[in-house]
């Protein structure tokens, strides 16, 4: 395997993590619908079930999680479409006025919080209020921006010193960006694999 | 339910920081954001002593819009007040003393003479114009009131600040409204909004003679004259045995105890509090080796399911604060000759709870060994047999069938299903809990109180080393340096005139022996008796002076009225008509 194809098998596991943590997500709505069906004398909508199980998640953890998920968007283009060397047909350098203006890279980013970013940043930072989520794991999803900041710097570094290329600074990138991910999703992971035990 | 939590003096502040620990994430270094507590709970520590709310820096100062805040209890009262100088002059109590005296008969005197001394009321009308009771008041008025939903869309409570009268009268009532109207305005623009107020309120007090023992009964009485049918509730932490940290000896704490648990429990339906939910501390401290904050995190930890906002799918409003009220005081439906006996001698008396707590791992999925391990004696949190309570609410967290609960309670409990009453939550998927409480579980059989383990028993033993402390230390009791004759002749009759609190101590061991409830029954007063109203009166030898101003008016509206009556009555008319004719 090549570099290349490692790097497209890496985004693969990405969007396989993200994927998985969807499933989880309404894997989790099943059990617990089935759980209360056993147990509850009387019919209830989904839309009760939803209602019971929110939670407030509190003002702070919102605001990380929705920061955090713009940011994740952010990161992971920087990462894989910023240089040509993974999509060479699809990537930042494709836009050459937008690449060699000043504030280029901060136009890219812009875009794409507004474009696909405030949608994600949306609806994905919803379905954390249907767990009951610990404290520290809150206290650990503070780290987050900081691991995407980490990814995103490592990117632009890249770009900046791009057609020239540092193996090392890819990977920290990528490496800050899963776990920044593995961290985003365990809330609802913890919250489902809790629940598997029911 | 959700409660605002008042925790009253020194270990009522230590178990509300458990209720009101943020589930937020937050910096380390520093705080920011909005607390959110589980279940949605705000809460307020209400301290006597200034210098045990300066020395700590998790509470913030109310009066400078702090959250969580505390509130000193006398911070209405300036130095220089004249209703401060009249209760020194004619009581010897001083209310700003920093931190009162701790013996509960102390603040239940002290709060008593607001109620009955005619005069002093008049006074505080004249300087406070809010509030006949600058304590109470203020407490309840800047502190507790505003979390509430009583007020949303309310008049404030805030008078204008007058700008007649003397300096010093006008400094007094500054130093009340100001605090008063400034937290109110802060509150009302930068305020939670209307699903952050709490629907109930749950008083969490130490019963070991202290601030919170001597402050519980009159801030709840108060509150109940304020607000008929809001849902309040007590929790009760009878403190363990021995001698405490400031050389309280057991006897001392125990008739503080029992001070404050008779006054709660004297008090009918509509004007005191609507159940006491009992706790105690000897239990905990066996079980944790002493670890106070371990102690405190189990309480809290324990009443989390009746905190729980995840109701079952379309049972929003099972727990919600008057519903539950409405089942503390939930009696047994009676039919013919009873109906009329009970119906004439009703006397609903406030309940006493004791909680059963027990949690397990969610993988277990068993309901029956979730009530054993509750209902057994390392669930009780207060000694008790739960066979014989008459009620018991039910708080699951967990996913079990009404049926099952039902079931497994009343085979253990030996209670009619229409009895239990249940209350099912979600919970969080990592652990299943139950909270059960046991309403008046004992009376009914003769001298259960030799029985270790029972609530008789514990009663009985409480009751006992407080008579002894009373027997023993009349001097201690009645030599307080500052107390007046007036106010020591009042102690004395209270504590050992006929019918007084000995005598009545004396017919609660009885009661508990033959197995009788309720065990406390008549209220007793300092000064309520006729006492210092008629003293009062006669020192200002002014008749009128018995009426407050506020009384007055009415009386004047009342007459006004019936004059208005009587002359439109055609029976009047036609007199009228006589008188002037002949």
């Amino acid at each position: 395997m090549n570099e290349h194809e490692l790097r497209i098998l890496l985004l693969i596991i990405l969007a396989a993590i993200l994927i998985v943590g969807l499933l989880a997500h309404m894997h989790y709505f099943v059990r617990i619908t089935n759980h209360i069906k056993r147990t509850s004398d009387r019919a209830f909508q989904k839309g009760d079930l939803k209602i019971a199980l929110r939670i407030h998640q509190g003002s702070n953890f919102n605001t990380v999680m929705l920061f955090s998920w713009c940011l994740f968007v952010v990161a992971i283009a920087f990462l894989y479409f910023l240089t040509p060397e993974i999509f060479p047909n699809w990537n930042y350098f494709s836009f050459p006025k937008v690449a060699s203006d000043s504030f280029g890279l901060a136009y890219f980013a812009a875009a794409l919080i507004i474009i696909p970013g405030i949608l994600i940043g949306i609806f994905i930072p919803k379905g954390y209020k249907y767990y009951q989520i610990s404290r520290p794991l809150k206290q650990a999803t503070l780290f987050v921006p900081l691991l995407l900041l980490v990814s995103i710097s490592s990117s632009i570094y890249l770009g900046t010193i791009y057609p020239v290329t540092d193996k090392s600074f890819w990977y920290l990138g990528y490496a800050s960006l899963i776990l920044a991910l593995i961290i985003m999703l365990s809330p609802i992971g913890k919250g489902y694999l809790e629940e598997l035990r029911a | 339910m959700k409660p605002c939590v008042v925790g009253i003096g020194g270990a009522g502040g230590n178990i509300l920081k458990q209720f009101l620990q943020s589930m937020d994430a937050n910096l380390v270094v520093h705080q920011f954001g909005e607390i959110l507590s589980f279940g949605d709970v705000k809460g307020i520590w209400l301290e006597s002593a200034s210098q045990d709310a300066l020395g700590q820096n998790y509470y913030g100062n109310l009066t400078q819009n702090r959250y969580p805040a505390y509130l000193i209890c006398h911070g209405g009262v300036s130095d220089s007040s004249r209703t401060r100088s009249y209760v020194m002059d004619t009581y010897g109590f001083d209310l700003k003393a920093q931190g009162f005296d701790r013996r509960a008969e102390y603040l239940k005197a002290l709060f008593e003479v607001f109620e009955n001394d005619p005069v002093l009321k008049e006074k505080c009308i004249e300087e406070f114009k809010v509030s006949d009771n600058p304590l109470s008041g203020y407490m309840w008025k800047a502190g507790i009131r505003p979390y509430t939903t009583i007020a949303i869309g309310g008049k404030s409570s805030s008078a204008p600040i007058k700008t007649e009268g003397d300096k010093e009268e006008g400094k007094a009532q500054e130093a009340f409204q100001k605090g008063l109207s400034s937290i109110l305005k802060r509150r009302n623009k930068n305020g939670p909004k209307s699903s952050a107020y709490c629907d109930s309120i749950l008083f969490l007090a130490s019963l070991g003679g202290g601030t919170g023992t001597g402050f519980i009964n009159p801030i709840t009485s108060f509150v109940r004259s304020e607000e008929v049918i809001f849902p309040i509730f007590a929790l009760g932490i009878m403190t363990e045995k021995g001698t405490d940290k400031r050389h309280a000896a057991e006897g001392q704490r125990y008739l503080g105890a029992v001070i404050a648990m008779y006054d709660l429990l004297t008090k009918e339906s509509g004007k005191g509090i609507d159940g006491l939910l009992l706790i105690d501390n000897q239990i905990l401290k066996d079980k944790f080796s002493g670890n106070y904050s371990a102690m405190d995190g189990h309480i809290y930890q324990a009443l989390k399911p009746l905190l729980d906002l995840r109701n079952y799918p379309g049972d929003q409003l099972q727990d919600d604060a008057p519903a539950i009220r409405r089942v503390f005081w939930e009696v047994d439906a009676e039919n013919g000759q009873d109906k009329k006996d009970r119906a004439s001698e009703i006397r609903l008396l406030p309940p006493m709870f004791v909680p059963c707590y027990n949690i397990q791992p969610d993988y277990v999925g068993d309901i029956n060994t979730l009530v054993e391990g509750a209902l057994g004696k390392d669930g009780r949190l207060f000694p008790c047999d739960p066979v014989k309570a008459d009620r018991a609410l039910v708080f699951t967290r967990g996913f079990f069938s009404t049926v099952e609960i039902t079931e497994a309670v009343a085979s253990r409990t030996h209670l009619d299903p229409n009895k239990i009453k249940i209350y099912r939550k979600l919970g969080d998927s990592r652990n299943e809990d139950v909270l059960i409480l046991l309403r008046n579980p004992y009376g009914g059989s003769l001298d259960e109180h030799k029985c270790e383990g029972t609530l008789e028993w514990k009663l009985h033993e409480i009751i006992s080393l407080a008579i002894k402390y009373v027997d023993e230390n009349q001097t201690n009791i009645l030599g307080f340096q500052s107390f007046t004759e007036l106010t020591k002749d009042k102690l004395r009759g209270y504590f050992y005139g006929e019918s007084g609190l000995l005598d009545e101590l004396y017919n609660c061991l009885d009661r508990l022996e033959s197995g009788e409830r309720p065990v406390f029954q008549k209220p007793l007063s300092i000064f309520g008796n006729g006492g210092i109203g008629s003293i009062a009166l006669e020192e200002s030898c002014a008749v009128d002076q018995g009426l407050m101003v506020g009384d007055k008016a009415k009386m004047r509206e009342l007459v006004k009225s019936e004059l208005k009556e009587i002359l439109r009555s055609e029976d009047c008319r036609r007199r009228i008509k006589e008188i002037m004719q002949s």
